[in-house]
């Protein structure tokens, strides 16, 4: 058996062990818990959104305009957190609300993974000046901030849900191709020394059979954390009017409603927002406490 | 050191070559500038004529030598908007926008390694479950947030601070705050582990049996260490941390980059802004490259 | 008056340097607190080398790390007596100890890669210690005066070297530069935890001959932690042997080498390497030392003790005297005869 295989098994024991214990070790520690708690409310709300509201989210209702939370004066108990200047149920809304940010945080990270594994293993694998060509990109990439280049594209080409996860997608790409590639060296030095030189696409394969478990602990510990700055920067763009538009519902979209009205209806970009930083603060703890469990220095203590 | 950072800066001219054409590539690959320009009752003839004037009718790649070469000479094309060099606009915004993001930059490293210093000294206490609590939380808030929620509580509940513009110390004050709890508590955790992995070094053993100050320790020895990673790390944030000031920006009606580009991506004044790309982007590389800097003025183990 | 004598009667009456009595030194863990080190009474005497011998694991680097006043939590620390100099630790406070730490007592470590600070000069480590424990010492003085010390550790060209990052020197080098810390302050006392097994051997000889000299320069005892005999028959004066947390054997050098009273301390020895016998086998001992969640019952030794038999197994042996100043524990080898 080769160092690789005995790797391979060794990730492969690591994970059944983590699968299996994953209830033990979640109970063991409170943020954890906490954020699979927040976690997993977010995305049964995601999915039951339309079960659970009482109101459309975008029935317009003047009769009940810019009601303030049921608990307050003049609230209703209708509308438990109020209604926007438009008699929206800001409850109903921000519970549909959920389902864009999840999306878009889930679906642009898989796309910044695609496209970051296919670039890391190209620059990993054949060197030279395609790798050289490859690192200054993702340099190029790193000192554009985020924010700046999705609200050229979005300006540009137009916005809309899908060119808001292939901006995202673009923009984080370059976290995981230096990832991968570091590890592609790692390795290809290793097929060196088994003088494995024949290079064709089946060795792409074997490399990415190699690979994959290999990074899947990190993979995964930064693709969750890239769901949560994925969802932050959705509301950010959405928020300055160049991400998704109306009739959708996104958080975003409801704190700029709600900024304009903020000094006389602070219910309306109040609520949002803590819907937005619980599940955000929920994702990172999760990211967190997978860092910890999947992190091998930490193994035997947990 | 003076190699190293030769070397680096000259790094950075093919990454700045770079995006320029990332930039150029999505600002002119889609869309054509003559329908926002022109009204929309304008013939065909008028669009051809307004084509050749910009040169917008020859192939991309000579288009973007054309850019190129004036970029390199300071010339980013005029503002449509403004009726003046795009430069000259943007470079009216940029000391807003360094005014804030130097000031934040500052107040966040200043709470974030007092607080993951203290943490780490006060491991498993209150003190550092309040730390850790604060740091996960302001990592979850996005600033533009929690710049609506600080002009709610300051401006309008309050009433102790002024929300919008660029005056006095005191218009600083609100954005500054909203924009560096998000950088502050990346920079918590950061100082915190670093502090903690460092007390257990065999050099902090050594320094202890020195009978040297417990606060000398902590504060000479163990910490100038731990900034070392804090330094690299607080630099690869920089762009997001003006990313956000771009949005927090907006939120306060500062008059600096941020507004400008969002003004003039919704205008579609373009020449302003791939002005803007461009510069943020170097200002960004300079950043790092002072970050570099100064990590080679802690740690004499980089001058090669 | 031969060697011998000279030796014992200088023992007899030299003056305790460091006196410690009952030292226990606790570690916590999941399961409560385990004792790395329990009941151990040693004493240094004044211009002399105590080495401390035994496996890694047995408790010498936490007694001298005790002794220094620098085990933290999870550890604790208790002794009926600890005394430097005539100054009782156990009752100092602890900003008391840390005016003694680098000034009464100083300590050397085993690895000099790890053990300089890394991001601060050579020099600035050195004359740190000058202006820490010398009232009124300036910069400058404290500068001439570190130069002075590093020049009288051999180092060539110490204005140089004064102002080397430690990344810049070689191992012998920084470990000069750890001695010249150590000693700067004219110590009483001197702890070197295995300061050459990280060397090169032509190194550690160069820094032993270098130990020597200073030590007769400033009239410095050294308790001097090993697990290498050579060393201890090279350097020592009276040796502690220490299995499992306990000692198990004590005398001087030329008493324990020649008649060594613990079957533990005689395993040590047969497992090292001598020239004279090379060619005959090399014995090592048995198994490996007993974890200290789980120490065998009775005498600690016995699962690994060639002489062992049921009572070895019940009762726990004291440390008794079977010669002038020779201490061991063991029940079946009280007396030096059934040794020789």
């Amino acid at each position: 058996m080769n160092m690789e295989e005995k790797k391979a098994i060794q990730t492969v024991k690591r994970e059944r062990s983590v699968v299996y214990d994953i209830p033990c070790l979640l109970i063991r520690s409170p943020s954890g818990m906490l954020g699979f708690i927040i976690v997993a409310a977010a995305v049964f709300v995601a999915l039951f959104a339309d079960v659970l509201v009482p109101y459309s989210p975008d029935a317009i209702n003047l009769v009940a305009m810019t009601r303030p939370p049921a608990w307050s004066n003049g609230g209703s108990s209708a509308n438990l957190l109020g209604t926007d200047v438009l008699g929206r149920d800001i409850l109903a809304r921000i519970l549909v609300g959920s389902r864009i940010s999840l999306l878009v945080g889930v679906f642009s990270v898989a796309a910044a993974g695609f496209i970051g594994t296919i670039f890391g293993i190209v620059a990993g694998y054949y060197g030279s000046w395609v790798e050289t060509v490859i690192m200054r990109v993702t340099d190029a990439f790193h000192a554009i901030p985020l924010t700046l280049f999705g609200m050229v594209v979005l300006a540009v080409v137009g916005p809309g849900m899908i060119t808001m996860i292939v901006v995202i997608g673009i923009t984080t790409w370059p976290f995981y191709a230096r990832m991968i590639r570091s590890e592609v060296l790692s390795l290809k030095n290793q097929e060196y020394v088994k003088a494995a030189r024949t290079l064709g696409t089946s060795s792409v394969m074997t490399m990415l059979r190699h690979i994959l478990p290999n990074v899947m602990p990190s993979f995964i510990v930064v693709s969750t954390l890239s769901v949560a700055n994925s969802i932050l920067a959705e509301a950010t763009l959405s928020f300055l009017g160049l991400g998704i538009q109306p009739p959708l519902v996104t958080w975003g979209i409801m704190l700029a409603d709600g900024r304009n009205y903020i000094a006389t209806s602070w219910w309306i970009s109040t609520f949002p927002g803590i819907a937005l930083s619980t599940t955000v603060l929920g994702i990172m703890l999760l990211g967190n406490w997978l860092r910890d469990v999947l992190d091998p220095r930490n193994q035997g203590l947990g | 050191m003076f190699r190293y950072l030769l070397r680096r800066i000259i790094q950075m001219v093919p990454v700045l070559f770079i995006i320029t054409i990332i930039v150029f590539f999505f600002v002119n690959a889609s869309g054509d500038p003559t329908s926002m320009l022109l009204p929309p009752n304008a013939t065909l003839e008028d669009r051809d004529a307004m084509r050749e004037a910009l040169g917008l009718n020859k192939p991309l790649y000579v288009q973007y030598g054309i850019f190129i070469t004036n970029a390199v000479r300071g010339d980013f094309g005029r503002s449509f908007r403004y009726k003046v060099p795009a430069l000259t606009i943007v470079k009216e915004k940029i000391p807003a926008s360094i005014e804030l993001a130097g000031a934040s930059l500052l107040l966040s490293i200043a709470v974030g390694i007092t607080m993951g210093v203290l943490s780490a000294m006060a491991k498993d206490t209150p003190f550092d479950l309040i730390a850790n609590g604060f740091s996960a939380l302001g990592r979850a808030m996005p600033n533009f947030w929690l710049g609506i929620m600080l002009i709610l509580l300051f401006g309008v509940t309050w009433r102790i601070l002024p929300v919008s513009g660029r005056g006095g110390w005191r218009h600083i004050i609100l954005p500054c705050i909203a924009l560096s709890i998000q950088n502050a508590s990346r920079i918590i955790p950061l100082v915190r582990s670093s502090m903690l992995e460092i007390m257990h070094q065999d050099y902090i053993r050594t320094a202890k049996s020195k009978g040297i100050r417990n606060s000398v320790v902590i504060f000479k020895h163990a910490f100038k260490n731990a900034l070392v990673p804090v330094v690299t790390i607080t630099a690869l944030q920089i762009p997001t941390l003006i990313g956000g000031s771009l949005v927090t920006e907006t939120v306060f009606a500062w008059p600096g980059l941020g507004q400008l580009i969002i003004q003039s991506v919704n205008g579609h004044d373009m020449s302003v802004v791939q002005a803007c790309v461009i510069i943020i982007a170097l200002i960004t590389m300079s950043a790092n490259l002072i970050a570099d800097i100064v990590y080679c003025l802690i740690d004499p183990r980089i001058r090669y | 008056m031969g060697d011998n004598d000279f030796r014992e009667a200088r023992a007899k009456n030299a003056e305790k340097l460091l006196d410690v009595r009952n030292l226990e030194i606790q570690f916590k863990t999941k399961n409560g607190y385990i004792s790395a080190v329990e009941g151990l009474n040693f004493s240094v005497h004044r211009s002399e080398l105590l080495a401390m011998v035994g496996e890694s694991g047995c408790g010498k680097s936490v007694t001298s790390l005790a002794v220094m006043g620098l085990i933290e939590h999870p550890g604790r620390v208790r002794a009926d007596r600890m005394e430097l100099a005539g100054v009782d630790m156990t009752r100092s406070s602890p900003e008391e100890i840390r005016r003694l730490r680098g000034a009464q007592m100083s300590m050397i470590f085993q690895d000099p890669l790890t053990s300089l600070n890394p991001l601060f000069t050579a020099g600035h480590q050195i004359s740190e210690q000058f202006l820490t424990h010398v009232p009124g010492c300036g910069r400058g003085e404290a500068k001439r005066r570190s130069i002075e010390m590093i020049r009288k550790t051999g180092i060539p060209r110490p204005e140089a070297v004064y102002d080397s990052y430690p990344h810049e020197l070689s191992g012998g080098m920084r470990q000069r530069i750890m001695i010249a810390i150590a000693m700067c302050c004219n110590p009483v006392l001197l702890i070197a935890d295995e300061p050459t097994t990280a060397l090169d051997v032509t190194i550690q000889a160069q820094i032993l001959h270098l130990m020597r000299e200073l030590v007769v320069e400033y009239e410095t005892s050294i308790l001097f932690i090993t697990h290498d005999l050579g060393v201890v028959a090279e350097m020592a004066d009276r040796v502690v042997v220490m299995y499992a947390g306990q000692i198990v054997e004590e005398a001087d050098v030329l008493t324990l080498f020649h008649k060594p009273a613990h079957p533990y301390t005689k395993g040590l020895l047969h497992s090292t390497i001598k020239v004279q016998d090379a060619g005959s086998r090399l014995e090592p001992i048995p198994g490996a030392v007993p974890s200290l969640r789980q120490l065998p019952s009775g005498c600690r030794f016995h699962p690994r003790c060639a002489y062992a038999d049921d009572e070895c197994r019940r009762r726990r042996p004291e440390l008794v005297e079977v010669g002038l100043n020779h201490y061991s524990r063991c029940l079946l080898f009280p007396r030096r005869e059934n040794v020789a």
